[in-house]
């Protein structure tokens, strides 16, 4: 009984550290084949113009809401200590931070990440990755490198995008509830934030979108069982991304303290 | 195909006691085979004995346990990944499944090994492509998306990729599974046709022995990981191996 049980936990370490190792390989051969951006640059395009288009409007309506909420909440805590005026400050430096990277990374794996590792994987169950090969394209160059491109370069474009929305739905819980003027509420905000701070989010914003673009990339091209693999791929792939997200946001948020 | 000329012939194809494993699954036992330039090579046996994982060794998208893999003269197992993606631009492969890219056109199907590397001009690879799709029998089909075309055209416009990179080998991996006897036909005549038109070596894997025996100069039957009879159609035929008559006799008994 326990030996098998020491067994079978030493092959998942040996699978996970195994599965570790190649994505850190696929990482650095995406990375690698970044220096040919400029051979095919439609390609990156039509993937940074998929990103955006895909996630804008979900990106929207979530870091509007997400900004309403952390107002209304802070917004009464700080008023029984009489002190609406930290209001600003506190939304903006949450959303900056923390909210719009994570959230909108959750977003982006959820979105694109699901539709990479199911379009990659598909390609895979039907021998088109080996066709690849056999025409001799890097499948890595041909179809990781403008992916792992599109979602590094365009998570920190919609956390941008999504901090200036979550602030702005912040603005408007502070106006209707707490008697703050806009002018007044971006003041304070815009005030309490400064460069390190947007650095902190652009960086959560640039891991995040490595994490996603290389774990979906990953599941695809490792995807074995036909339809049903496929599916097993676009599962494993969000949950892993969800994992690694908010594993590497602690990690960040402690180093960048 | 071994000792069959006096002179040490140019091999093309050469596997030296090549061995593969699954698991505890051992499905190549020490292959050997020659296949010299210029000849087409069919592969017979029943499904699941190994003879794709076989050919998928000849262009590396499987690495051999042991033994060794030698196409146009290099042990492919050997090779750096530049050299290995070089080396397949002369090897093409036609797929079971005929592999075709679902999100581009025909035109740009038969265009991706070229366009990827920019050699040639877009006006020259539209020229190119119009020529390998005419060859295949295919013209004025560019627009058209995999979707709309039937198994046998799907295969015809593989073809036609393959052979717009100008290949020295091309390997078909069950050319004429699921498809009509007609379709079948068809697919046998473009092997033939290609054979006298392009003149390249070609490698069959087939468990239709009507697509063999009318194709191949050299048929080898696979059996319990190895290859157990090969020779002209002829020989084949007339082979007293147990496992090849059985599978003569069984296909004939299907046929009818």
């Amino acid at each position: 009984m326990l030996p098998s049980l020491i067994e079978n936990v030493g092959q998942r370490l040996f699978g996970a550290c195994e599965e570790a190792g190649n994505m850190l390989v696929l990482f650095v051969e995406c990375l690698r084949d970044c220096s040919r951006v400029a051979e095919h640059p439609h390609r990156i395009f039509v993937q940074m113009k998929s990103i955006g288009n895909d996630t804008l409007f979900i990106a929207s309506a979530i870091s509007l809401f997400i900004g309403m909420t952390l107002a209304l909440y802070s917004g009464h805590a700080l008023r029984q200590f009489q002190y609406t005026e930290a209001l600003p400050s506190l939304v903006a430096n949450s959303i900056v931070k923390e909210m719009a990277p994570v959230i909108t990374a959750l977003l982006l794996a959820g979105r694109i990440g699901a539709a990479i590792a199911a379009e990659i994987g598909t390609m895979r169950v039907n021998e088109e990755i080996d066709a690849l090969y056999t025409l001799g394209i890097s499948p890595i160059r041909y179809l990781a490198m403008p992916r792992f491109v599109g979602c590094v370069t365009m998570l920190p474009v919609l956390v941008v995008y999504a901090s200036i929305v979550g602030m702005f739905g912040g603005a408007v819980i502070a106006s209707a509830y707490f008697s703050m003027t806009w002018t007044m509420y971006f003041k304070a905000a815009f005030k309490s934030i400064d460069m390190s701070d947007v650095g902190e989010g652009l960086t959560k914003a640039l891991l995040f979108g490595a994490i996603v673009a290389v774990v979906s990339i990953h599941r695809g091209l490792s995807t074995r069982g036909g339809a049903e693999g496929v599916g097993r791929a676009i599962t494993s792939c969000v949950v892993t991304c969800f994992i690694w997200i908010i594993i590497c946001d602690y990690f960040v948020t402690r180093f960048m303290m | 195909m071994t000792e069959q000329t006096p002179q040490q012939p140019t091999y093309d194809i050469e596997s030296r006691g090549l061995r593969k494993s699954f698991g505890d699954h051992e499905v190549l036992r020490g292959v050997n085979l020659q296949v010299p330039k210029g000849m087409t090579c069919v592969l017979v046996g029943p499904s699941g004995c190994g003879k794709s994982v076989f050919l998928k060794h000849m262009v590396a998208l499987l690495t051999p346990d042991s033994g060794e893999m030698i196409v146009l003269g290099k042990n492919i197992a050997e090779l750096p990944p530049w050299e290995l993606l070089a080396l397949r631009r002369h090897v093409g492969m036609v797929f079971q499944s005929s592999a075709l890219l679902n999100s581009l056109t025909v035109e740009e199907n038969v265009a991706l090994g070229l366009a990827e590397f920019k050699e040639k001009s877009p006006e020259e690879i539209r020229q190119i492509v119009n020529e390998k799709l005419a060859l295949v029998e295919m013209a004025n089909t560019n627009r058209l998306l995999p979707e709309e075309l039937s198994g046998g055209m799907r295969k015809r416009v593989a073809v036609a990729r393959t052979l717009a990179l100008g290949p020295q080998i091309i390997l078909f991996d069950e050319p004429t599974v699921g498809l009509d006897p007609l379709l079948s036909n068809n697919v046998d005549e473009l092997i033939l046709g290609l054979k006298e038109k392009v003149g390249c070596t070609n490698v069959v894997v087939t468990h239709d022995l009507i697509t063999a025996f009318r194709v191949a100069d050299r048929i080898g039957m696979f059996h319990e990981g190895t290859i157990t009879a090969l020779g002209t159609p002829e020989e084949f035929g007339s082979s007293k191996e147990p496992v090849v008559q059985e599978f003569i006799a069984r296909n004939r008994q299907w046929k009818i």
